[in-house]
């Protein structure tokens, strides 16, 4: 068993046509010697909705702080539309919107100071917008931040970064610990957004439900490297989960082996067969399948990106498997 | 500049109840010519509660706000707020220094408001000798400033919590005891005042020792926030080092002027 985790289909855009790069990037803290992030590159085209995945600790959070020009990579570097954004984080913040993994404004402050604070700092303010969004998510304008819900808090958080008319929105793993209809709202918001402006969009999270409504493109850190980068319309074409008998096998050890054509990311026997998860899926490749001496009752179905997520993440590295 | 009085402005209006809690504290010196015992030297009673009063604001205050305006926010990991808007580094570190120097300096003041307006100049002339208030004003500001930076630099190294607490701790006897021997010699060494060299007068060294104190704070706070961001270790790092650089070179010219006026330069 192989898996194909690498890159399926180029990077779109040359430097200059997109809204991030990120090359080389490097992050480790103080002594220990794994780092967090190993040499991770990859470039979010302009208008497109990017969905960067990974298990809890993967990194995902370091590099949006990198990305952002909050954190000095130890490495290579970040560009938000052609510009470093460490050296030229604060020109590069007017066209930037932000929605962090905690909500981090200050506790005390409304919603409505937070508008007129922030009126102050972004030239192309649309303040109305801010109380429209809220009235429409009915999230008070009046009560201090701290005191609203995590989902509420969001919800400001969103209508915010959304009223600096954006070229690029990041959001940090927004909906963790949002109810379903606060996490409904936040993806329609987003979404009506999208629509209206096409914004690029950097996004987080482990709400993959709600990625797959909106993501062009996905990419997977796992164990601190980017094991995938890929539009979604690609890999939804490339993984499947094939089920089917196998009545030339007597010995179980040897379960799999007729699947020697495909990149095998998860094979399991079940009692009535053998499911299995494939990477490099394709018709002509399946046809032949089909007709190999044993298999029977073969069925294709295509995997939601959850399940793509899973299968790419929980496959062990070909160093943890020779180490096994 | 817009930056750092919109982030000053912020700071004031999220802490405004202070500035009417000192008002109404200094309200109460007021009662105190009304108070047995008191009431034959009700001016008195005023001036001395109104600087009491005054005095420990002015200490309280910016070790309050020295220790959260700015350093909770690292610590707390609540900088990111600030960083990511289009605002300077440079303009949430004078934003938020500004705002705790202006809170501080403002409670003062209306602290002793509600007597200096009713006694005017006798309230100086009774309880500080006859201090003019443009000195006291002079005297206040970097008084506050220093707290303020000091209670940040404090509050930082004990909350970043990263491992240059060891060296802080280590380096911070060290400098203060080679200051101490340095500042000791050289003010067994000077001259009577009034001479013509002004290095050697104990009361030069004492003014100018603040000095370089508030501008190595100032230094090491202004290094931590542009260079540490949003980072809490890199900002203890950049704090740390900039500090203790800075203390060293301040610390080896003092040593070596004592080591020139013993030489009898």
């Amino acid at each position: 068993m192989s898996a194909t985790l690498s890159t399926g289909s180029a990077a779109p855009g040359a430097l200059g046509s997109s809204a991030v790069d990120v090359r080389r990037l490097v992050v480790r803290y103080g002594e220990n010697p794994k780092p967090t992030l190993q040499e991770v590159s990859f470039s979010v085209p302009r208008g497109s909705v990017y969905a960067l995945l990974g298990r809890i600790g993967a990194g995902k959070s370091s590099l949006v702080r990198c990305l952002l020009g909050q954190q000095k990579p130890t490495a290579g570097s970040c560009a938000i539309f052609g510009e470093g954004a460490w050296k030229n984080r604060a020109r590069l913040m007017t066209r930037v919107g932000v929605v962090p993994e905690d909500p981090d404004a200050p506790p005390a402050m409304t919603a409505r100071q937070l508008e007129a604070f922030f009126s102050r700092l972004y030239p192309a303010w649309n303040g109305g917008s801010v109380f429209d969004r809220l009235r429409r998510l009915d999230v008070p304008a009046d009560i201090a931040f701290g005191s609203l819900s995590k989902g509420q808090q969001t919800l400001v958080s969103l209508s915010l970064a959304l009223a600096s008319t954006p070229d690029l929105l990041v959001l940090d793993d927004p909906t963790p610990g949002l109810d379903a209809a606060a996490r409904a709202a936040f993806f329609d918001e987003l979404v009506g957004e999208l629509a209206d402006r096409g914004t690029t969009v950097l996004l987080t999270s482990h709400d993959l439900a709600g990625v797959e409504k909106m993501a062009d493109r996905v990419g997977i850190l796992k164990g601190g490297r980017l094991v995938l980068d890929e539009s979604l319309e690609s890999l939804r074409s490339r993984f499947r989960r094939l089920r089917y008998g196998n009545e030339g096998m007597v010995d179980p050890a040897s379960y799999g082996q007729e699947l020697s054509a495909f990149d095998s990311v998860k094979v399991k026997v079940r009692g009535w067969g053998i499911e299995a998860v494939v990477s490099n899926f394709g018709e002509e490749s399946f046809t032949r399948f089909v007709a190999l001496e044993g298999v029977v009752n073969a069925e294709a179905s295509a995997l939601s990106l959850e399940e793509i997520f899973a299968a790419v993440v929980g496959e062990r590295s070909p160093e943890e498997k020779r180490n096994a | 500049m817009r930056g750092a009085l919109a982030v000053a402005m912020r700071e004031i209006a999220e802490r405004k109840l202070l500035f009417l809690g000192a008002f109404v504290a200094g309200l109460l010196p007021l009662a105190f010519s009304l108070l047995p015992g008191l009431r034959e030297i009700p001016q008195e009673a005023r001036s001395v509660a109104m600087f009491l009063l005054a005095t420990s604001i002015a200490a309280a205050f910016p070790l309050f706000l020295g220790a959260t305006i700015l350093a909770s926010d690292i610590a707390e990991r609540r900088l990111a707020f600030y960083f990511s808007r289009p605002l300077s580094a440079a303009s949430i570190w004078a934003g938020k220094l500004l705002g705790g120097l202006l809170i501080s300096v403002g409670c003062v003041f209306l602290a002793g408001a509600p007597v200096l307006l009713l006694e005017r100049e006798r309230a100086f002339s009774l309880t500080t000798g006859g201090l003019d208030p443009r000195g006291l004003l002079a005297s206040t500001l970097p008084g506050i400033l220093l707290l303020l930076l000091l209670a940040h630099v404090a509050a930082s190294m004990a909350r970043l919590r990263s491992a240059w607490i060891v060296l802080d701790l280590v380096l911070a006897v060290v400098f203060a005891v080679a200051i101490t021997l340095s500042l000791r010699s050289l003010l067994l060494l000077a001259r009577p005042r009034g001479s013509h060299e002004p290095w050697r007068s104990p009361a030069g060294f004492l003014w100018w020792l603040p000095v370089a104190l508030v501008a190595i704070l100032l230094a090491a706070s202004w290094v931590q926030v542009v260079d540490g961001r949003a980072d809490a270790r890199r900002s203890h790092g950049a704090l740390s080092a900039t500090l203790w650089g800075l203390t060293a070179v301040f610390t080896a010219i003092l040593g070596g002027l004592a080591w020139w006026v013993a030489g009898g330069g």
